[in-house]
C-alpha cells in the first residue's frame, strides 16, 4: 500500500494496516493445514450423514405408566439433542467454509455490550476518520450489504453483524449482548466460533458487569471455540467536561484521570480471573481507548467524524491522539498479524475440529447416562413386578379357594341330580378369573394401566382353559343283615327230627312204647342239639347297599386344591406374560439406542 | 422523615446523587470502579433520609436484598447512567422484579445521570426517548421524553411525568461558582458589577441545567405532601 498523504494519518494505524497487508499476501494458511481442515471437513460431513438417516427415536407402545412419562421425556430430549447435534454439525460445516473463504485473512471478532462503543472503535479503526480517499480506508458492510459507515447510535443499534474489509484483516462486529428487544445469542455464538481473534469490548462506563461475565462465559462455552486469544478494551475512557467558553456552553473531551483508569484496569483482571473466564481464555491483555477523544484530536466532530472547524487541528496532534489509546491499540494487533497471525490461522481448524468433536462426546455421554437413568428405573419396575408376583399368587389363590364352597354350593352341588356341571364349570372359570383379576388389580393396575386392559382379555383365555374335575357321584352305604332265629329254627327243625328218628330207632329195642318215648327224648335232644350246631355252622346274613347322599365335600376339597393350583398358574403366566409384552420390547429398544449414541462421537 | 432510596446497577451514580442531594461532595462514596458502595448508608438531611443501596447486578441475593430496601421506601430513586445508553437486560428484569413484589413502580422516580457525560444534548434526547418507550412497553408508563404527542388529556389530569435528568459535575460547578462568588467583597462586587452579574447568571443557568435542584424540591413537596396526609383529614 502506498502511503496517502494525508496530515492526519495516525503512523502506528498505517503500520498496523501494512502488517495486515503484508500477512495476505504470505501464504498464510499452509498446504497441510488446508488438507487438515478439509479431512475435518469430511469426516464431520459423513458423521452428519450418518446422524441423519439414523433411525428415529419412536416411543415404543405400552409402556408401563409409572415409565410413562420419563420414557416420553428421554425420548423428547434424545431427539432434541439428535437436532442439536445435526445443527450443530451442520454449523460447523458451514464454519469450516467460512473458514476457507477468509484463508487469507484474519478474522477478529468485536464482541461486548450493548452500546460499549464497538461500531464507532470499528469505524475509527477501518480508518475513516482519517480523511482518507475511499480506496484506502477499510470498505464497511452490513450483512453482505457495503456501506460507507457503520451507524452509531446512544441507543442500541447494532443488530446484525456488520464490519469492514482491509486487506489481511476481516473486522466484525458482533450485535451486542445483554440486548433488550431481540434474541442474538445465536449468531454471537456463531460468530465466537468462527474467530480467529477476539476484541473483547467493555465501556468505562460500567466495566464487566458481572451479567456480561456470565454471557461472555457462556458465549464462549456454548460457541466450542475455547482457548481463544483475546484482547479486552476498556473502551469510553474519557470524561467529558461542561464548561463556559465566551458566554456559552462547550463540552470538552479529557482523558480519564490515570488514578481512575488504573483502578479499572485492575478491577478488569481481577474480574476476569475471578470469573474463571481465564480458563478459557489464553492470553488476555488490557488496553484503555477513547475514540472521542481520538477523534477530537483529529479534529472531527466526536459523534460522527466529520471534520469541525471549531476543533482546529493543532501542531502536536500525534501527541494528543497517543492519548486515545488507539495508537496502543494498532501497535498491538500488528504485533498479534506479525507475531501470532499464521499460528492462530493454522490453529483455528484444529481447536474447531476439538471443540465438535468435545461437543458430540459431551451429548452422547449425556445421552448415554440418561438412557442409563431410564433403564435403571425400568429394571426398579420391572423388579417390582417380579416383586409382586408371589403375593399375587398367593392372594389369588387365597382368594379363589375362599369362594369355592359358596359357588358350588350355587350350583346346587348338594342335591345330586340338580347338579349342572357344565355351570358350575364356567361358574368356577369366572371365580378363577375374578379372583385372579382382583389380586392383580392391586399390584399390576398401577404400573399397567393401559396395559391393563390386554392383560384383562388375556386372562379371559387363561381362565376360560383351566379345567376342573367335577366328578360328583352318588354316594352309598353297604349293610349286611344275619337272622339267627332261622337258622335256629331250622337246626332246631332238623334236629328235632333227627333225634326223634335216632330215638325211635333206639326205642325199638326198649318195647312197644320204647319208640314213642325214646323218640320224644330224641327229638328234643336233636333239636337242641341240632340248634347249636346250626347256630355254629350255618347262620343267614344279607347285604344291602343304603344311599346316604353324594361326595360333594369331597369335590368341593378337591376343587379348592384345584383352584389354588390354577390361580398360581394363571398369575404366574400372565406375570411372565407381561413382561415379555412390555419390559421386553422397551429393554431391546434401549439397547438399540445406547449403542447408537455410542456412535455419536466422531473419531479420530 | 420521606425515605428516599436510591437504586440501580453499578456505575450508574447512585452515591453521587444521593450525596448532591445533601450537598455534601463524598458524603456518600462513589469511584470509577464498580462496586464502591458495600453496604447500606443512611443519612438524614432535612426532611429526607437518603438511603444508599450497594450497586446490584444479576446476583439474585443482592437484587432480592434491594427489592426489600425498595419496598420500605417511600420514594424509589431509580437512578440510570445516559452514557450505558437505554435500560439494560438486566435493569429491566430488576425493575420488574421490584414491581412484582411490592408495585414499587408507582414510587419509583426516575433519574437519569451523566447528562454532563455525554457528546451532545442529542443524546440526552435519543436516550431518555428509548428509555421513555422501554418503560411504555413493558409497565405502561407514559413519560413527557417519549418524543411523541401524549395521549390526549382529561381536563383536570396532571402532566405526564418527565424524567430527572441531572449533571453531577455541573453541580458541583455552579456550587464551587457560588462559593466563589461569596467569597467576593461587596466592594469588588460592586466596581466589577457587570462581570459579577454575568457569572451570577452564569452560575444559575449551570445550577439549573444540574438538575439536582428540581430533583430535591421535588422530593421535598413529596415529603411535604406525606405530612399533610398524616394529619388529620
Amino acid at each position: 500500500m502506498t502511503e496517502p498523504n494525508n496530515p492526519t494519518m495516525p503512523k502506528a494505524w498505517l503500520t498496523c494496516v501494512q502488517k495486515f497487508a503484508r500477512l495476505a499476501e504470505s501464504n498464510l494458511v499452509k498446504e497441510d493445514t488446508r488438507r487438515w481442515r478439509d479431512e475435518i471437513r469430511q469426516t464431520i460431513v459423513t458423521q452428519q450423514k450418518r446422524l441423519r438417516t439414523a433411525p428415529k427415536f419412536v416411543v415404543p407402545p405400552d409402556i408401563p405408566s409409572k415409565l410413562e412419562e420419563a420414557v416420553n421425556n428421554t425420548w423428547r430430549q434424545l431427539r432434541e439433542t439428535h437436532s442439536r447435534l445435526l445443527d450443530r454439525l451442520q454449523k460447523t460445516v458451514e464454519d469450516f467454509e467460512y473458514a476457507a473463504e477468509n484463508e487469507d485473512r484474519l478474522v477478529v471478532l468485536v464482541f461486548g455490550n450493548v452500546n460499549a462503543g464497538k461500531s464507532a472503535l470499528a469505524n475509527h479503526m477501518a480508518g475513516l476518520d482519517f480523511g482518507l480517499p475511499s480506496g484506502v480506508c477499510g470498505e464497511c458492510f452490513v450483512e453482505n450489504k457495503k456501506v460507507s459507515h457503520l451507524e452509531e447510535k446512544p441507543t442500541e443499534c447494532t443488530r446484525t453483524y456488520q464490519g469492514f474489509r482491509l486487506p489481511g484483516l476481516l473486522w466484525i462486529d458482533c450485535p451486542g449482548v445483554g440486548s433488550t428487544s431481540f434474541a442474538n445469542g445465536e449468531l454471537a455464538r456463531r460468530l465466537v466460533a468462527r474467530a480467529d481473534f477476539i476484541l473483547f469490548v467493555t465501556s468505562s462506563d460500567a466495566p464487566l458487569r458481572v451479567s456480561e461475565l456470565k454471557e461472555m462465559r457462556k458465549l464462549i462455552r456454548e460457541s466450542g471455540n475455547q482457548a481463544l486469544e483475546c484482547l479486552v478494551i476498556v473502551t469510553k475512557s474519557d470524561k467529558i467536561e461542561e464548561d463556559w467558553e465566551t458566554g456559552e456552553i462547550v463540552r470538552r473531551v479529557v482523558p480519564k484521570p490515570l488514578e481512575d483508569r488504573r483502578k479499572q484496569e485492575s478491577w478488569v483482571r481481577e474480574q476476569i480471573k475471578e470469573s474463571g473466564l481465564g480458563e478459557y481464555l489464553q492470553g488476555c491483555a488490557l488496553l484503555a481507548v477513547s475514540v472521542y477523544m481520538a477523534r477530537d484530536r483529529l479534529g472531527r466532530n466526536w459523534e460522527t467524524g466529520k471534520p469541525d472547524e471549531r476543533r482546529p487541528l493543532t501542531a502536536d496532534w500525534p501527541t494528543a491522539y497517543e492519548a486515545s489509546g488507539i495508537p496502543e491499540l494498532c501497535r498491538y494487533l500488528g504485533n498479534l498479524v506479525d507475531e501470532h497471525g499464521g499460528r492462530l490461522k493454522n490453529l483455528w481448524p484444529k481447536k474447531r475440529f476439538h471443540a465438535i468433536q468435545r461437543l458430540l462426546q459431551e451429548e452422547a455421554d449425556q445421552a448415554g447416562k440418561q438412557l442409563r437413568d431410564l433403564r435403571k428405573e425400568y429394571e426398579t419396575e420391572r423388579q417390582r413386578l417380579r416383586d409382586a408376583e408371589k403375593p399375587t399368587a398367593d392372594d389369588a389363590a387365597q382368594l379363589a379357594a375362599g369362594e369355592v364352597r359358596p359357588c358350588l354350593k350355587r350350583c346346587g352341588i348338594d342335591d345330586f341330580k340338580r347338579f349342572d356341571r357344565a355351570a358350575a364349570h364356567r361358574a368356577l372359570q369366572t371365580l378363577l378369573r375374578n379372583a385372579v383379576e382382583q389380586a392383580s388389580r392391586a399390584t399390576v393396575e398401577p404400573l399397567l394401566d393401559r396395559a391393563f386392559k390386554e392383560m384383562d382379555a388375556a386372562l379371559d383365555r387363561f381362565a376360560a382353559a383351566s379345567q376342573f374335575d367335577l366328578n360328583l357321584q352318588q354316594k352309598t352305604r353297604r349293610q349286611t343283615y344275619s337272622s339267627p332265629h332261622t337258622s335256629a329254627a331250622i337246626g332246631r327243625g332238623i334236629g328235632s327230627i333227627g333225634g326223634m328218628l335216632a330215638g325211635a330207632i333206639l326205642g325199638i329195642f326198649f318195647g312197644p312204647e320204647g319208640p314213642r318215648l325214646v323218640g320224644t327224648v330224641g327229638s328234643t335232644f336233636g333239636a337242641w342239639v341240632g340248634e347249636a350246631i346250626a347256630l355254629n355252622i350255618w347262620q343267614e346274613t344279607r347285604t344291602v347297599e343304603i344311599s346316604i347322599g353324594t361326595n360333594a365335600d369331597e369335590v368341593i376339597c378337591q376343587t379348592t386344591q384345584t383352584i389354588r393350583q390354577r390361580a398360581l398358574e394363571v398369575v404366574a403366566e400372565m406375570f411372565s406374560r407381561l413382561d415379555q409384552n412390555i419390559f421386553v420390547p422397551l429393554d431391546q429398544e434401549l439397547a438399540r439406542l445406547e449403542s447408537e449414541v455410542r456412535q455419536w462421537p466422531l473419531k479420530g | 422523615m420521606w425515605k428516599v432510596v436510591a437504586l440501580g446497577i453499578a456505575n450508574a451514580g447512585k452515591s453521587a446523587v444521593l450525596s448532591a442531594l445533601a450537598k455534601e461532595r463524598g458524603l456518600f462514596p462513589d469511584g470509577e470502579v464498580p462496586h464502591v458502595t458495600r453496604k447500606i448508608q443512611k443519612h438524614a438531611v432535612g426532611s429526607l433520609l437518603l438511603v444508599d443501596t450497594p450497586a446490584w447486578d444479576d446476583e439474585v441475593a443482592d437484587a432480592d436484598w434491594a427489592m426489600k430496601v425498595a419496598a420500605a421506601a417511600d420514594t424509589v430513586l431509580w437512578c440510570h447512567s445516559l452514557r450505558i445508553g437505554e435500560l439494560h437486560a438486566v435493569e429491566l428484569a430488576a425493575l420488574r422484579r421490584c414491581h412484582a413484589g411490592s408495585r414499587a413502580i408507582g414510587k419509583t422516580c426516575f433519574v437519569l445521570t451523566h447528562a454532563d457525560n455525554v457528546a451532545s444534548e442529542k443524546i440526552v434526547r435519543a436516550v431518555s426517548a428509548r428509555i421513555a418507550r422501554q418503560l411504555r412497553e413493558v409497565f405502561g408508563l407514559q413519560f413527557q421524553d417519549a418524543g411523541e404527542p401524549p395521549p390526549k388529556q382529561k381536563v383536570g389530569e396532571c402532566r405526564l411525568p418527565k424524567f430527572n435528568v441531572v449533571a453531577l459535575g455541573t453541580y458541583w460547578r455552579a456550587l464551587q461558582l457560588g462559593k466563589e462568588q461569596r467569597e467576593k467583597s461587596w466592594i469588588k462586587r460592586l466596581i466589577y458589577w457587570r462581570t459579577y452579574l454575568a457569572a451570577e447568571k452564569q452560575r444559575r443557568i449551570t445550577l439549573h441545567r444540574s438538575g439536582i435542584p428540581r430533583l430535591r424540591s421535588f422530593l421535598e413537596a413529596l415529603g411535604q405532601i406525606k405530612v399533610i396526609r398524616k394529619g388529620p383529614l
